[in-house]
């Protein structure tokens, strides 16, 4: 099952309402946030689903960019 | 309290994210000292693009398992997509193991003494019937320095030819001369960190979004930190880079020239230049005969200010369609900004005009002041993790000798016959075939033995067929090293030699910002594959061996390990504009990155070149007499940059009633050239698995076509059938075809027209047609 973090970008005065949308995805945990970053971690029963949620978050609004840093367990 | 096994690893991940951004995670204490997912890391650098994002790849059993980003490089621990999905490339299905020999149209698994035997007879009976202009090698911005610099001595020092270049030809060339002729020696000045420092964005041909994900992202960040920040993009694509942008400027595809001298005419004519800068830094020259002899002379300021005149925003509007105010709002923006960075790639570069186009640019820059500073500078963004670093520096292009010498001038050539220890006269005069003109030579059968090695010219040359009809000639010798087979390349080779990938051989790379990283060996190559630094020296050997000049190559070719050829690179950088003697092994090994110059070993690298003020200390060496700027590189020129008068011209096969549209090619954000690496990894293939064209929605409306729909383009060189992609991001009349896709060889429609003075080819612009299919 693998887990990968992830940096969310997001545009300025955002961060309520990506947050708000972060929250009923799943399978994704936040960790923190600062400035304009969120820290994520995505859970995923495969790659796969990692790889839908992470065009997921592209799709919120006000998201600029969605950047993995550190992928574990996908052998 | 007990952590599972699960949430350690969440933890470890977020803390290796919120470590990115400079965020302090609370630690459970069972988290302590816990190294996830690895038995070790090992630094390395990223395979892909030319930004050169460090990495650490995770070794457990004598397999990657694991990658994360190197927070303490220039990349703050950040990844893209394709980063992240990097130890699959290395466990593919098709990798190269053994040799593999084409008998009877099929290849057959020979051992690896046949092959060197089989080789070392073909290119030796090549150059003892038919001269050292028979044989060539093709080489690549991936390569590792060590590999190219080994091979442009073989060919150069050892056997006296110039028949060797690489793929950097296809996709940097305009930009390495632009930088010569404006500045005098190649390699941007500036740096990513720049980025951090500037107030106004011009990106100009390039999605960074796309191409170069990690440095788009500071250029975001930068612009979400600081409102003032103006961020212009040039582009006749509205691609997901223009998302961040102020301002759009779209044109027709091939106008840009006009463009970028309109903009120096409304800073002219607004006087908002720095006059200081120009009288003190510049001179002013534009082409007198385009030759050859290629002829090119002085003029004063007025003679280029009486240039710019026709280059009105109301005549730039005119032929590129981009409205004269948008044109008027950037120049004004680009000048009056506290600090301009400019930044860009193969729009600019992969045109018959990319040289002039690159030129521009700097104009812009050197009329403003906008160089030299923090968050001023001129910036090409480098495609290949090692064109810089492995091609433009250590001379692998055919004109070019190592450290910013050249095989036309004779200084330049005793100095490194001298360095080499071959006889003088032994490098040819005469630069050698380019790319495209080795790959014609190949096919007139004037070349009859060529090593292709760590690149996929049979998929990746422009105007392809003819080109790939001719590599699988029988009359001539293919030998293709490479990490998979088949490719497109491979399929048509005569020889295969399965080749180690990266993270199974140790070197060095060198990316766009002049940093030069040690990627060390984490794992084993599979089964028969070799390091190609191993397999360029055992041919060298062999070789000189058969041409009775054994003594010769122990000589020339006396290196044990990458690490020997490392050092005698170093030092042939020295004294240079290029001087990184300071770059020992060991200290590389441990630092993440340095970039040059860095003449001694405490020497901490220089972030900008040309300027005293700002840490170069070649300034001093070079031009005592300057106080801080100086265009050292340009000593013909009393260390000054040149402002070049060059006209607008459009792309050389411009569209007309019976091919109306332009194509263009490029990237996606999944995948990387021809997708040897990106495709093989399920999760960017299932993302993004074919080619299609993009077609704007005006377009597409009047010919009836609708998103999915089978479309047929056709160039006057070949047709291609696609998916069609309905979209507004090209613009009218401007269709784009990614060119990752072995199967969907859009470059059998591009053309091989190529600049006069790179050589590079215009993949950004042909005539095409389109029909539903």
């Amino acid at each position: 099952m693998p887990v990968v973090s992830v940096i969310v970008d997001i545009e300025n005065n955002s961060g309520e309402a990506v947050l708000h949308s972060l929250a009923v995805i799943g399978n994704v945990s936040v960790f923190g946030v600062k400035d304009n970053q969120i820290v994520a971690v995505i859970e995923g029963k495969d790659m796969k689903a990692v790889e839908n949620t992470i065009k997921e978050l592209y799709a919120i609004k006000n998201v600029l960019g969605a950047y993995p840093i550190l992928a574990c367990g996908y052998e | 309290m007990e952590i599972s096994r699960r949430q350690l690893l969440k933890y470890s991940a977020a803390i290796a994210a919120a470590s990115a951004i400079g965020l302090e995670l609370p630690l459970p204490k069972e988290l302590e000292a816990a190294n996830i997912d690895a038995d070790k890391w090992v630094k390395t650098v990223c395979r892909y693009c030319g930004a050169g994002c460090g990495v650490y790849v995770g070794v457990t059993k004598g397999k990657v398992v694991a990658v994360k980003g190197d927070k303490d490089n220039w990349n703050k621990g950040f990844l893209c997509i394709k980063g992240y999905y990097l130890p699959p490339i290395l466990y593919a299905a098709d990798r190269a193991k053994y040799p593999l020999l084409k008998k009877d149209g099929k290849f057959v698994r020979i051992s690896w003494k046949e092959a060197m035997d089989l080789m070392t007879e073909k290119f030796a009976d090549s150059i003892k019937k038919h001269g050292v202009n028979s044989v060539a090698f093709y080489g690549s911005g991936q390569a590792y320095t060590e590999e190219s610099y080994v091979m442009n001595k073989l060919f150069k020092g050892g056997l006296g030819t110039n028949n060797i270049d690489g793929n950097p030809r296809l996709c940097m060339a305009s930009a390495a001369v632009g930088y010569v002729s404006s500045f005098g020696k190649d390699e941007p000045m500036g740096a990513y960190d720049d980025i951090y420092h500037a107030d106004c964005f011009f990106i100009i041909g390039s999605n960074m979004a796309e191409c170069h994900p990690v440095i788009f992202r500071i250029v975001n960040e930068r612009k979400q930190k600081n409102k003032d920040v103006k961020i212009i993009m040039a582009d006749p694509r509205k691609t997901l880079s223009a998302r961040i942008a102020d301002l759009h400027m779209s044109f027709t595809p091939g106008t840009d020239l006009a463009i970028v001298n309109a903009m120096a005419h409304v800073i002219v004519k607004e006087n908002l230049y720095n006059k200081n800068f120009v009288d003190k830094h510049t001179v002013f020259k534009k082409l007198v005969d385009p030759g050859p002899p290629l002829k090119v002379g002085k003029v004063s300021w007025d003679e280029y200010v009486k240039f710019l005149d026709e280059y009105t925003p109301e005549m730039a509007e005119k032929i590129s369609k981009c409205p004269k105010e948008d044109i008027i709002k950037a120049a004004r923006w680009f000048a009056q900004s506290k600090a301009t960075m400019s930044l860009w790639t193969m729009g600019l570069n992969q045109r018959t005009r990319g040289v002039w186009a690159n030129n521009l640019v700097h104009n812009l820059h050197l009329l403003t002041g906008q160089i030299c500073r923090p968050g001023a500078t001129p910036f090409s963004l480098t495609g290949q993790p090692n064109a810089c670093g492995g091609v433009r520096d250590t001379g692998l292009l055919s004109h070019l000798l190592p450290y910013g010498r050249l095989v036309a001038n004779d200084k330049d050539r005793e100095e490194i016959e001298n360095f080499w220890g071959v006889p003088k006269g032994r490098i040819y005069s005469k630069p050698g075939p380019t790319a495209v003109d080795i790959f014609r030579m190949f096919n007139k059968g004037d070349i009859k033995a060529l090593w292709v090695a760590c690149t996929n010219p049979g998929q990746s040359l422009p105007n392809l067929a003819p080109y790939r009809k001719g590599m699988e000639s029988k009359d001539t010798f293919l030998v293709v090293s490479e990490t998979y087979h088949p490719t497109r390349t491979s399929e048509l080779a005569d020889l295969v030699l399965p080749a180690a990938l990266w993270a199974e051989k140790d070197g060095t790379y060198g990316q766009s910002e002049r940093r030069y990283q040690y990627l060390e060996k984490a794992v084993e190559p599979p089964t028969e594959a070799r390091p190609d630094l191993d397999v360029m020296l055992e041919f060298a050997h062999n070789l000189f061996a058969k041409l009775g000049r054994v003594d010769e190559a122990k000589k020339l070719f006396n290196f044990k390990n990458s690490e020997d050829v490392w050092n005698e690179i170093r030092q042939c950088s020295k004294g240079t504009a290029y001087d990184f003697m300071g770059m020992t092994r060991a200290r590389m090994k441990k630092a993440h990155g340095i970039q040059w110059p860095a003449p001694t070993e405490d020497h901490p690298g220089t972030v900008r070149r040309y300027t005293a003020k700002y840490g170069d200390i070649l300034v001093k060496k070079f031009d005592p007499a300057a106080s801080d700027v100086s265009f050292y590189g340009a000593k013909a020129d009393s260390n000054k940059a040149t402002i070049w008068l060059r006209p607008h011209k459009g792309p050389a096969e411009p569209t007309d009633a019976e091919y109306p549209f332009a194509l263009t090619t490029g990237r996606q954000i999944e995948h990387w050239h021809t997708g040897t690496m990106t495709l093989k990894v399920p999760e960017l293939k299932r993302s993004a698995p074919n080619a299609y064209v993009e077609i704007n929605p005006n377009d597409a409306q009047k010919l009836g076509i609708k998103s999915r729909d089978k479309v047929k383009l056709t160039s006057r060189r070949g047709s291609i059938v696609l998916e069609a992609k309905v979209v507004d991001v090209p613009r009218e009349g401007l269709v784009f075809v990614p060119m990752h896709y072995p199967d969907e060889l859009i470059n059998n429609l591009t053309t091989d027209a190529y600049d006069a003075l790179s050589k590079q080819p215009e993949f950004k612009i042909c005539a095409v047609k389109i029909e539903k299919a």
